[in-house]
């Protein structure tokens, strides 16, 4: 037998049933845009039934005590996730690296007219129009100007790239907080939800953590932190072939000719000493030569130390062009100078412990060349990290998102299952009507 | 697969940020009208556009070299003309003053008039030339040295202008022209001593002197044109280069308009349908239809 009121027990049951879906579809709306949140789920479940033998003859049959809600789940794949921050760590170190050799690209300024290869071209053109014209000032006072705008460019870009990887140093300062801040979040969360299990708003919410984190770093040490170490590296190597090509060209051993006899210099401060000026001495011979760059001062890369000879900027009739300190109208150093330009100089490239045998500006054209296959690639690689990270991402919302016309259409259904439910709490109120006020009065 | 409202944002957007970046970079390629605006554009190409440009700027180096040896060999071709053409003029009067019969006064006049090219010859030797004594070899700063007695005092090394990396011409003519088997002043000066003395024999051996001059003067003349014409092909030569190594910058830089404006044509309409496409895409859901 069933109790009297077992109909207004199921019903009641029943409505709260369904009420508690109707809520979480209202919840489900109300996040349809919450970052992170998974769509979640009333898991109804029929509550046990109870033997009842009553009218049914010898085999006793069971009644069904309607519904409860076992759990109110949230829809989740973890084997998503893990892809997902797989993959984030790899594009936040790729992102990384990328923005990285976009900024050294844009700071060479290269191809154009105002890049350091247009103005080695200039320079030694510059050099060329002296070994034309030996004895003309005005031909020095070029050369000054060119070799100036020469070191100013290598020393801007030398500057951008000092700047830039201090720039990648604050960065990976700032990522490392971020990482012990979303730690110590993830960490408070893991121990709220070991207390309650179910709290699915928690769950969410170290998982949004936990993608952020993915981002930054992540269990095999991928993510922007690693992509930030990679670039000072990239920044470190390329300042340093760039001041090993400034080292070379100005210091650098190289055999040249000089009036048809090929003779051992070390670069163009050498040659230019070599050499004798404008300048005569008492005795009407020409003096020697200055060096066009001072290579004394201090810094911490080549580049920084070097600075234009005062004396030659000053006076440009100090720059030798003659190898003969008796013919203002002897090019044959400023030519040996000019041929620098194609001359090979043997460059110690960074990280690699064989040289390269080039020219100048080979040499330059091969660190463009290289920073641009780099940045090539790595765009690349980023485009299609950024394809496979969207389509786990668009697997995870059509997993965990929320779709609106599907929470419309449960809306309804929960909406009749409770107004039916409500119909038979008043039916099976009428019944008790007739048996209680209605039966042998 | 299941759609859900977030995704359809999210593709959306990530869809018009791709379309709007090729969009970009189409835009960027016709505003500049260059293909590689950036290594990474074209690793290779952009060291070989530094190359060409580095080409380029050393042929416009020779080039001007060139013309610089040919405007400089231009004067000194016309300073050759005039020692030709003063030498000449002496022979002329020799003849006359040992052929004719000349009285002792007009035999002086023709003596004052050599002398009179004896200096003008001195003034062509300092010929000077965008400031240059040209006829000092490399010491270019100081004029050529005439004694009274005719020696000479200059400098006899070549000045050297490049033409290309390999190929260098020494462009000027040194003192040697005045100096060489016969020194024009001493024969000069002998011609104006023999007729001032009205020697006759003295006359024509300085006349021979001077014939032996003219000769000289037009070896060096000769030798000077053949280099002029040298020079002169290679000038052309490097123009042509010149055009030809503009054509290939051109051709690993420069954009193909019509292509390029062609695909910033097809990636804005493609951002525009896009666009289109999303807005009718984000309005409905079913709320819309329920009452």
């Amino acid at each position: 037998m069933t109790s009297t009121f077992h109909g207004l027990e199921v019903g009641k049951r029943s409505l709260y049933t369904q009420q508690t879906a109707l809520t979480t579809t209202g919840n489900n709306i109300s996040n349809a845009n919450t970052p992170g949140y998974s769509r979640q789920r009333v898991d109804m479940q029929a509550t046990s039934s109870i033997t009842y033998p009553y009218q049914t003859g010898s085999s006793s049959s069971q009644l069904g005590t309607g519904v409860s809600v076992e759990s109110i789940d949230r829809v989740r794949s973890e084997y998503l996730d893990s892809q997902y921050r797989e993959r984030n760590g790899q594009l936040g170190s790729e992102s990384t690296k990328l923005e990285t050799l976009q900024q050294i690209e844009a700071l060479t300024d290269e191809p154009g007219d105002n890049g350091i290869s247009a103005s080695l071209d200039r320079f030694f053109s510059a050099w060329e129009d002296l070994a034309s014209n030996p004895d003309s000032l005005a031909a020095r006072a070029v050369l000054v100007e060119r070799s100036e705008e020469l070191l100013s460019q290598g020393q801007t870009l030398n500057d951008g790239l000092t700047s830039l990887s201090k720039s990648l140093n604050e960065q990976m300062k700032a990522v490392n907080d971020q990482i012990n801040v979303l730690s110590t979040q993830i960490d408070s969360l893991n121990k709220e939800i070991a207390s309650t299990p179910e709290a699915n708003e928690l769950k969410d919410r170290r998982d949004l953590l936990m993608d952020e984190m993915s981002g930054l770093t992540n269990a095999e040490n991928i993510g922007r932190l690693e992509g930030l170490q990679q670039s000072v590296k990239e920044v470190e190597s390329f300042q340093k072939d760039l001041n090993e090509m400034f080292n070379q060209l100005i210091n650098g051993s190289v055999t040249t000719d000089v009036n048809g006899t090929s003779k051992q210099f070390n670069g163009l401060n050498d040659l230019m000493t070599s050499g004798f000026s404008l300048v005569k001495d008492a005795n009407g011979a020409m003096k020697q030569g200055e060096a066009m760059f001072d290579t004394t001062g201090t810094g911490t890369t080549f580049l920084e130390s070097l600075s234009m000879n005062q004396e030659v900027k000053a006076n440009p009739a100090t720059i030798a062009a003659s190898s003969n300190n008796n013919a203002v109208s002897n090019g044959a150093i400023a030519t040996a100078i000019s041929d620098l330009k194609s001359e090979t100089f043997s460059f110690n490239v960074a990280d690699s412990n064989v040289n390269a045998d080039a020219s100048v500006s080979d040499f330059y054209g091969m660190l463009i060349s290289k920073i641009g296959a780099k940045t090539q690639a790595s765009e690349r690689s980023v485009e299609s990290h950024q394809a496979v990270l969207k389509s786990i991402d668009q697997n995870r919302m059509s997993v965990s998102g929320v779709s609106l016309d599907e929470e419309m259409s449960n809306l309804i259904q929960f909406q009749h299952a409770y107004n039916a439910a409500a119909r038979y709490v008043s039916t099976t109120d009428e019944l008790l009507d007739v048996i209680i006020n209605r039966m042998g009065v | 697969m299941r759609i859900t409202q977030q995704m359809l944002g999210s593709n959306i957007t990530s869809q018009l940020q791709k379309n709007l970046s090729r969009y970009e970079k189409a835009n960027e390629q016709v505003s500049t009208g260059k293909r590689i605006n950036s290594p990474s554009d074209d690793p290779i190409g952009v060291q070989k556009s530094l190359k060409l440009a580095s080409q380029l700027a050393d042929n416009e180096q020779y080039e001007r070299n060139t013309d610089y040896a040919l405007s400089w060999m231009e004067t000194t071709d016309q300073a050759l003309n005039s020692i030709s053409n003063a030498l000449q003029r002496a022979n002329e009067l020799g003849l006359q003053a040992l052929n004719g019969t000349n009285s002792p006064e007009d035999q002086q006049t023709i003596a004052k008039e050599i002398e009179q090219l004896r200096a003008e010859m001195q003034d062509i030797a300092n010929t000077k030339f965008d400031g240059k004594y040209i006829f000092n070899g490399q010491g270019t700063d100081q004029p050529i040295q005439v004694e009274a007695n005719g020696d000479l005092t200059y400098d006899n090394q070549s000045i050297l202008q490049r033409m290309s990396s390999s190929n260098t011409i020494a462009m000027n003519v040194t003192g040697e022209v005045f100096d060489g088997n016969v020194n024009l002043f001493k024969a000069l000066d002998q011609l104006s001593g023999a007729l001032a003395g009205g020697e006759k024999a003295g006359i024509s051996s300085a006349l021979e002197q001077i014939e032996t001059g003219k000769d000289q003067v037009l070896n060096s003349w000769t030798s000077l044109g053949a280099k002029q014409s040298r020079v002169e092909g290679m000038n052309q030569r490097l123009k042509e280069e010149n055009l030809s190594l503009q054509t290939l910058v051109s051709k690993n830089d420069d954009v193909d308009f019509a292509e390029a404006i062609m695909k910033l044509k097809t990636e804005e309409s493609v951002y525009q349908a896009s666009l289109a496409a999303s807005a009718k895409i984000i309005q409905p859901s079913l709320l819309d239809f329920l009452r």
